[in-house]
């Protein structure tokens, strides 16, 4: 250990005694000999240079698997404006780890590349263009080898992370083999992008006085940044302090990735003493741009002739990346929704996580979910076209039921049949569907050049993390002096409006008035890692935090309303019987002459009543052991259903939705609406652009900057025109209630639009005898390929029987 | 020379003095107020700083929403600026702020921003009267967290009160014996404070700016004075909307010369045979010219770009850079256009087919610059004048995505008609090569033939043929894709005009019962 890393690590050695405190002379002594004896001259920073803010700019691996064979940097390090350039040799041994989160990913690469756009080298300069120049002086030698591009490749020389984990239920092998019929097949789901608005806004920079750390971010897990930065500088978590960023929805931030960069500019920080802005090499660099894992799903399924699935095996290999980080969460998700909403008796889901030369992460809304999910809509559309059989039905006689034997997921978790057949009714219903079935087919007929297609889609979501402790959510309640109430959250705000629903719940249970009710969200201090804000019941969890801490508030004020009825002479006043309601206090009995809430906190003020509450909640329960491919992972399940309706343009393969019919279950508050609306509108497009329009990042990318910004992510025109919307309350009692119900699944529900596409393509002759597959993402040239196939095929089946 | 301008900023003079030339508007914002912070980080593509520009274009006043990263501050001298945050604080409450609250639109505030100011523009737009045009006034939202229903109900409430508004003002018009301005938004009939400053704002002089680098920024009134002052600074570069080169990529001490003062360069004429467009007229200004006329123009316009570029963009800049997959090129190719280019020597006039050479290479030399475009119009006299009886023309093309993206392809179709003989075709292409093109011999091959299904499947192979197909952009599209677009998007063009008189909309009444895209948004009651 050198000394300069003794100072940041103060903690003595196990076993032995304290140090005893060195004086300042020591002190000065031992800086001037560090100085000395470090092989390059500089001066430690002045405090006008700590005034400072510098640029740090990561440089990026240019090939996905490589060896580096040597580094230089001395051109570089002579360039005017350069502070420092850092490698993965001047970290100190055993701290060039990003943390158990990674994976055991390298902060800087040190002699393996494992992914395109790893990080190299930080160079620390005066500004961009000097650090941009840096870089290009910096003569860094690599030893490319082949890397793992895609799925298929890791399948084929059997690179994986860690064995393969199963969920089963019932005998698969035998009912496959008794199955009356059987089909076997496979698909690919290629990976969504986020791009992000804007440049990864990353600024670490030393607090003034009392040291610690400022940190500015965009990110989805400030926690989890809080921990990265404090991991890097050697300090306690409490010396760092995040600041939010405003953000336009959840999937307007990444979640791992932020916290990688993060680390990456306290390293340059700590490095140089001075305010940091770190930049990546360009706009579509993989490091600030999420990526969804891509899954290939082959599946082996038997069914009797009405299409009534009786056995179905189905592997689901995932695209870990080169370091699985959190993947492996997604594999378990997918694994978790891969029975959908279908009583499959003998089920058996088998996930894999393939190791390839990527970065692959799970920052998107219903990341994994929506994967499994899918596989299993696209292998019930498949044996439904197979049997010539409407998909509707198919699907339908594959429910889960109330009467049926099967009322637990494969994991083990009840799901509720009941709720299915509902929001699936609503939605056929609503949308009409028999008729307007039956309208498109005669629509069709007449116009030769467009087609149209509908199709309904059920889903079944998961609400909450497989891993249970992020399942859990606190606030603080405090009352002021005048009866307003602030409430703070450890919750990321993504502006989706849930602040409008936590001062209607904070109202409500504390019987108050909404104006009076203050919430702040981005308070990441209330909790050790603030609740994520994707992928767990977020709103649900913060919504109970806060109905507990309500209830204590209650008591406790009850018991001061009760005495100051007392000192009115109300004294046959019973202590249950008062109630709280639009900031009066009172009882049923005497409904006259209630006490205002003011004068109630007022009371309890004057007697010292503790008006500050903690709120703490956790979805009860849960686990899930992947081993045993056995749980109760989530808090609940929502269920929702779609109708879509789309229509394809024979001449460029353009897709238009033209209406869209939802039914799933709302929050519990019917003042909430507009943004359970919001929210589901937000997951769907989100869904229908994965599935319709853009286009994925390429398998085999060249150097990082020939990819721009995905193109076909979903336009303001690209909406569907119309959409018919059913709020349904949810089932079940308020204790086991979800708060934010819709949540993601409408991502889930996008599939509606591919199988009303491939409905429309059968209007123009697709049968699966001819064996044309319509790829994910169906961009018009993928559409229009499979028109030319489908006629093509068509005529060569028809030539021989002329 | 002087060295300060003003410009109006939410209602309050703004004096800016020895500001750079080459700042942009975002980033004069992001220093001026610590509100507008956000300014500061800019991507044109996926979270456009929006403003409402207020400017005269000739004799009309109009409000325009525009990229405030892409404008330059010196544009702004003499013009109006509405920021979201001005309209949002404007006593009294302007309507569109009332509809877009914040607790109504679960969107952040800088996304609900951009819905105000374009909700703002779109109020006071004479021309919005369908529904189906609010995918046109919106379409610079292109995010996944915009809740697009929401915003597009709200929106069509809110127009829908402006539309009543106009009839009102027409019915009272009318009992007067005027009629005409109010379609035309020549005259201000709202009278609340936004457009009663609008409609003060005086007559836009030249001006002559220079920062406190000595960038120049010069902004001439007329054409000898444009001449003049290229000949004085030849390392000046000329810019008109600004939105083809971005501000951020103008190089140190580049001088400008901006085109928008000059009025022979921003006029429309209109004569019986042909519209004389000023290279820098904006795209949205011709569009209000001839998009009545010319349904094919405004329906490749209405997939170009975003609004506040079109709002901004040029003709005449659209075609000097030359795009590759350029939209706009195959129509006014397929139209036979012509555009007329000017220099210190003199003018020339050139086809447009014959304008591109290479990719982003043009016929213009140096010192040279575009004047006009001139356009033949198909009116009934204009094509006996050309020998013709009739013609139909449109264009058509397919994309990633509805609007705001380059398209894979673009193609545009114009076949005169003498007796139902096809006496000149043009079929012009964009986005298969390096230079939009001609298909020459397939033109040739169509001329004296009928028009129907046999002609266009005869046409086909010779279609393929005539056309050269080198993807522009490797990796992007493959050649297959373009190769059947070639034949399908004029098998589309038969398909909706199958005879030269009958021409069907598209995709067959396909979306109009969805959309409700031809319903006005205000129905007058009949009495």
């Amino acid at each position: 250990m050198s000394e300069a890393e003794l100072e940041t690590a103060p903690q003595p050695e196990s076993g032995d005694p304290p140090a005893p405190r060195e004086t300042f002379a020591e002190r000065l002594r031992r800086r001037r000999e560090m100085l000395s004896n470090s092989s390059e001259e500089r001066v430690l920073p002045s405090w006008q240079a700590r005034a400072r803010t510098l640029v740090a700019l990561v440089v990026e691996s240019p090939h996905p698997c490589a060896t580096i064979t040597g580094r230089d940097a001395a051109d570089a390090r002579r360039l005017e404006g350069i502070e420092s350039i850092l490698f993965a040799d001047d970290i100190p041994p055993f701290r060039n780890s990003l943390g158990p989160d990674f994976s055991g990913e390298p902060l800087l690469a040190e002699d393996e590349i494992s992914y395109l756009g790893q990080p190299v080298a930080l160079v620390i300069g005066r500004d961009e263009a000097v650090c941009r120049e840096a870089a290009s002086l910096l003569r860094i030698d690599y030893h490319s080898q082949p890397a793992i591009a895609g799925i298929d490749h890791a399948l084929a020389v059997a690179s994986f992370h860690e064995p393969p984990r199963t969920c089963e239920r019932g005998k698969v092998a035998e009912a496959l083999e008794a199955g009356d019929r059987r089909l076997s097949g496979g698909f690919l789901l290629p990976p969504q992008e986020v791009p992000l608005s804007g440049p990864p806004r990353i600024r670490v920079s030393p607090r003034r006085r009392g040291g610690g750390y400022v940190v500015e971010a965009k990110s989805l897990s400030p926690g989890a940044i809080r921990t990265a930065v404090a991991r890097v500088a050697g300090v306690p978590e409490s010396e760092v302090q995040v600041e939010a960023m405003p953000l336009a929805g959840a999937s307007d931030a990444l979640e791992l990735e932020p916290a990688r960069l993060a680390m990456l500019a306290t390293l340059a920080c700590t490095a140089c003493g001075t305010a940091v802005e770190l930049r990546v090499a360009s706009p579509a660099s993989p490091l600030v741009r999420g990526l969804r894992h891509p899954v290939m799903a082959e599946f082996d399924a038997a069914f009797d002739a009405e299409g009534r699935i009786s056995a179905l095996d189905l592997k689901l290999h995932v695209d870990g990346g080169s370091f699985p980080a959190d993947s492996a969460t997604a594999m378990d998700r997918a694994a978790l929704h891969a029975d959908s909403v279908y009583a499959v008796p003998n089920l058996r889901i088998v996930t894999q996580l393939c190791r390839t030369n990527r970065l692959v992460s799970s920052s998107l809304p219903a990341e994994g979910s929506a994967q499994g999910a899918w596989a299993m809509e696209e292998v019930v559309r498949r044996i439904a076209a197979t049997l010539g059989l409407e998909a509707r039905a198919v699907r339908e006689l594959n429910f889960y039921r109330e009467d049926g034997a099967l009322n637990s997921a494969p994991c083990g978790q009840p799901v509720h049949a009941g709720s299915i057949a509902r929001v699936w009714n609503q939605v056929l219903r609503r949308s009409d569907f028999e008729s307007r079935a039956a309208e498109i087919a005669k629509w069709n007929r007449r116009n030769p050049c467009y087609k149209r297609g509908i199709a309904a889609v059920p889903a079944k979501f998961g609400l909450g993390d497989p891993r249970p402790e992020r399942d859990a959510a606190g606030v603080l309640v405090q009352i002021l002096a005048d009866g307003s109430v602030v409430v703070r959250v450890g919750l990321l705000d993504v502006n989706d409006g849930l602040h409008n629903q936590i001062r209607e719940e904070t109202a409500t249970r504390l019987g108050i008035e909404e104006d009076s009710v203050r919430v702040v969200l981005n308070d990441f201090e209330v909790l050790p890692r603030s609740t994520p804000v994707i992928g767990a019941d977020a709103a649900g969890l913060v919504l109970r935090a806060i109905a507990d801490a309500c209830s204590r508030l209650q008591t406790r004020l009850r018991e001061v309303a009760l005495q100051l009825f007392a000192a009115r002479g109300q004294t046959e006043i019973q202590i249950e019987a008062i109630r709280f309601s639009q900031g009066l206090v009172g009882t049923d009995v005497s409904p006259r002459s209630p006490l205002d809430f003011r004068e109630v906190v007022e009371g309890a003020w004057r007697k010292r009543v503790n008006l500050v509450e903690a709120g703490y909640h956790r979805t009860p329960n849960l686990w899930w052991d992947h081993e045993l491919g056995a749980g109760w992972p989530f808090s609940a399940f929502t269920y929702a259903a779609a109708v879509a309706e789309v229509q394809v343009d024979a001449f460029t393969g353009e897709v238009q939705i033209l209406r869209l019919d939802l039914a799933h279950e709302g929050s519990p508050s019917p003042a909430q609406g507009d943004r359970d609306f919001a929210q589901a509108m937000r997951a769907f497009t989100l869904g229908a652009g994965w599935i319709l329009s853009e286009t994925p990042p390429p398998e085999e990318s060249g150097p990082a900057s020939s990819h721009g910004p995905p193109e076909g992510v979903p336009a303001f025109a690209d909406a569907p025109f119309e959409v018919v919307h059913d709020r349904l309350r949810p089932l079940g009692d308020a204790a086991s209630l979800p708060g934010d119900p819709c949540a993601e699944a409408p991502v889930l529900l996008a599939f509606a639009v591919r199988e009303a596409l491939l409905d429309a393509l059968v209007h123009f002759g697709l049968k699966p005898e001819l064996g044309v597959e319509v790829g994910v993402p169906a961009t018009p040239p993928t559409v229009l390929a499979a028109l030319r196939e489908i006629s093509k095929r068509q005529r060569e089946a028809q030539a021989p029987a002329s | 020379m002087q060295s300060w301008f003003t410009f109006e900023l939410d209602g309050e003079s703004c004096r800016v003095e020895r500001e750079s030339a080459l700042s942009t508007l975002a980033a004069f914002l992001a220093r001026l107020d610590p509100c507008f912070s956000s300014y500061a980080e800019h991507d044109a593509h996926l979270s456009p700083r929006l403003v409402v520009m207020g400017l005269r274009e000739g004799e009309r006043h109009r409000f325009r929403i525009v990229d405030a990263g892409l404008v330059l501050l010196p544009m702004l001298a003499g013009r109006q600026i509405w920021t979201p945050e001005g309209i949002r604080n404007a006593e009294p409450e302007h309507p569109v702020n009332l509809a877009f609250h914040k607790d109504r639109f679960e969107c952040s505030g800088g996304r609900l921003d951009a819905v105000v100011a374009l909700a703002f523009e779109g109020y006071y737009r004479p021309d919005l009267r369908r529904r189906g045009q609010v995918g046109d006034q919106f379409d610079a939202i292109a995010t996944r967290s915009a809740n697009v229903p929401a915003i597009r109900e709200t929106a069509c409430e809110v127009f829908a009160s402006t539309e009543q508004l106009r009839h009102e003002a027409a019915r009272r018009a009318e009992r007067q014996g005027q009629e005409s301005w109010v379609w035309t938004g020549r005259k201000d009939i709202f009278g609340d404070r936004f457009t009663r400053a609008l409609f003060q704002l005086p007559d836009e002089g030249p001006l002559l700016y220079v920062d406190g680098a000595k960038n120049r920024f010069l902004r001439p009134g007329n054409l000898v004075e444009l001449l003049k002052q290229m000949r004085d600074y030849p390392e000046a570069t000329l810019i008109a909307g600004g939105t083809g080169t971005p501000a951020r990529s103008a190089k140190g001490s580049a001088d400008l010369i901006s085109l928008e003062g000059v009025g022979e360069l921003t006029s429309i004429e209109t004569s019986e045979e042909s519209w004389e467009i000023g290279a820098a007229a904006s795209l949205t200004h011709v569009a209000e010219h001839i998009g009545r006329e010319c349904l094919a123009f405004n329906k490749a316009l209405r997939r170009f770009a975003t609004r506040p570029v079109r709002n901004r963009a040029t003709l005449g800049g659209c075609l000097a850079a030359a795009w590759p997959a350029g939209q706009l090129a195959p129509l006014l190719m397929a139209l036979n256009a012509r555009a007329r280019l000017l220099s210190a020597d003199g003018e020339r006039d050139v086809p447009l087919s014959q304008f591109f050479v290479g990719e982003g290479r043009t016929l213009l030399q140096p010192g040279e610059l575009i004047r006009s475009i001139t356009l033949p119009r198909a009116t009934e006299a204009a094509l006996a004048a050309r020998g013709s009886t009739s013609q139909i023309n449109d264009v058509y093309l397919a994309a990633p995505r509805r609007t705001a993206c380059t398209p894979y392809a673009t193609a545009a179709f114009s076949i005169e008609f003498r007796e139902r003989r096809i006496v000149k075709a043009r079929l012009a292409y964009s986005g298969l090569g390096p230079v939009p093109q001609r298909a020459r011999e397939a033109e040739e091959f169509l001329a004296g033939r009928t028009w129907g299904e046999r002609t266009v499947v005869e046409t086909l192979p010779v279609l393929l043929r005539s056309v050269e197909i080198a993807p522009p952009v490797p990796g992007r599209i493959d050649a297959g894709y373009l190769r059947q677009l070639v034949g399908t998007l004029f098998q589309k063009f038969h398909v909706q005009h199958p005879s030269p008189e009958s021409q069907r909309p598209e995709g067959l009444t396909a979306t109009s019962e969805f959309a409700k895209l031809d319903e006005s948004f205000y129905e007058v009651p009949r009495n």
